[in-house]
């Protein structure tokens, strides 16, 4: 596996996160450490910028009369408009999806729905990991709810919502992955140690 | 006024070292685990730790800058660093300098634009001192921000130069440092180009054009240094894990 540092050359035509790599002279540069694997220059470490459609989970903070403020856990807050049927506290976790990006880096959200805190689980990893969290076409994700039997909400800010009894492994294999992140064949990996671990 | 003292003796430094040898140098990434980026650097016996924070929102508002993300870099030294620091606490003069200096190296890799109306935060604290701190720490504060998943347009090698009993050298120790005849901390990106530049003492200027060559060959030297400890990082498990 050829490791890309910032300001490698990257001979080979590929697509990425618009932070990930830059052109300069029609040539293209990575801009953080990352590998390139099926046309795709893949980030070990990457800060998070949202895209419009993103499911984010985030936590309100503030509520006025028809606006509330929501702490996405990243630099971009996010702002939501209430309605009727939106039914929120200051303290709730809320999973909406981005709308529009402000040029002050607020977020407009939509669809929200609140989440149960009672018997929820509420963590945090860097958002460069979630990607692996999820796998490929969600496999991993899929993988993990099979063997633990928990729900797993994911947001692709980083916060990551779970309820179910065996809460503690789920949490064993996100921090087995996120300590991985950057290697390879990881869900055969996870699928042992959820079999182990019980 | 400084005391005489040989610090060349049958062409060898006190350490041992050649005139222009670098000493050890060790690195590890994602030291810290509440930080978004760290990197630890042992270069001699300087211990120095960096880590990186960001981009997150700016607060207060008004420290926001709508075309850019906001750097700030804090280089703070132990109280326990060095014999000079000893009871020191808080910012001192050189302090200062050296977070300003820091910010405006490191403003030079950072991508800056890609996080209008954010704040990264850089933190460097020397933990054991023994001459050269500044440019160990501007070398591991890069580290740090690579760490952190900031893009970056590439990294920073940075070395001192100097002269000591008439003798050009790199890499200067503490005593070098302190009783040498000049200093000269420099530091490069990866084009080569030199992005921080400091003189201090009396140096010609065909010597400080032969110290730019040795630090220029110094930095290629520490970058491969750079390039080996980030290979070895994401080679395997990393400790850098969730928080609840």
């Amino acid at each position: 596996m050829k490791i890309y540092l910032p300001g490698d050359l990257i001979k080979d035509d590929v697509k990425a996160n618009k932070v990930a790599i830059r052109s300069e002279n029609g040539k293209t540069y990575a801009c953080v450490v990352g590998t390139v694997k099926d046309g795709f220059f893949k980030p070990f470490e990457l800060a998070y910028i949202p895209s419009v459609n993103d499911k984010i989970i985030g936590i309100v903070y503030e509520k006025k009369a028809r606006i509330a403020f929501v702490d996405t856990g990243t630099a971009f807050n996010g702002i939501l408009q209430l309605t009727n049927e939106v039914n929120i506290e200051q303290g709730s976790i809320i999973m909406a999806r981005v709308m529009k990006i402000e040029d002050d880096n607020n977020l407009l959200l939509t669809d929200v729905k609140t989440l149960k805190k009672e018997n929820a689980m509420l963590i945090f990893i860097h958002p460069s990991k979630i990607a692996r969290i999820i796998g490929k076409e969600g496999s991993m994700l899929s993988l993990i709810k099979e063997k633990t039997q928990c729900q797993i909400l994911i947001g692709l800010n980083g916060y990551i919502v779970i309820y179910g009894k065996n809460v503690k492994n789920v949490i064993k294999a996100i921090n087995f992955i996120v300590e991985r992140a950057h290697l390879e064949n990881l869900t055969n990996q996870v699928s042992s140690l959820l079999s182990k671990g019980g | 006024m400084a005391k005489k003292m040989k610090l060349i003796i049958n062409g060898k430094r006190l350490d041992g070292r050649n005139p222009l040898e670098l000493r050890n140098i060790s690195i590890k990434l994602g030291v810290i685990k509440n930080a978004d980026g760290s990197a630890y650097i042992e270069w001699g016996k300087n211990k120095i730790i960096a880590s990186a924070f960001g981009p997150k929102e700016a607060l207060p508002k008004h420290l926001a800058d709508p075309h850019r993300a906001v750097l700030r870099c804090v280089y703070m030294m132990a109280p326990f660093c060095s014999l000079e620091e000893h009871g020191k606490i808080g910012f001192t003069r050189r302090s200062v300098e050296i977070s300003k200096l820091l910010k405006e190296a490191l403003s030079d890799i950072v991508l800056l634009d890609m996080f209008p109306n954010t704040i990264i935060d850089v933190y460097v604290n020397v933990l054991q001192a023994d001459g050269s701190t500044r440019v160990a720490s501007l070398t591991a504060a890069s580290l740090a921000l690579l760490n952190a998943g900031l893009p970056l347009k590439g990294l920073i090698a940075a070395v001192s130069g100097g002269k000591a009993d008439n003798t050009l050298i790199i890499d200067l120790g503490k005593e070098e440092d302190n009783y040498g005849q000049a200093d000269m901390p420099i530091a490069y990106n990866s084009n080569g180009d030199i992005i921080l530049f400091q003189a201090d003492g009396l140096l010609t200027k065909e010597e400080i054009e032969k110290l730019l060559d040795y630090t220029n060959e110094a930095a290629k030297k520490i970058f491969e240094i750079e390039r080996n400890a980030i290979y070895e990082t994401y080679g395997k498990e990393m400790k850098k894990t969730l928080r609840m």
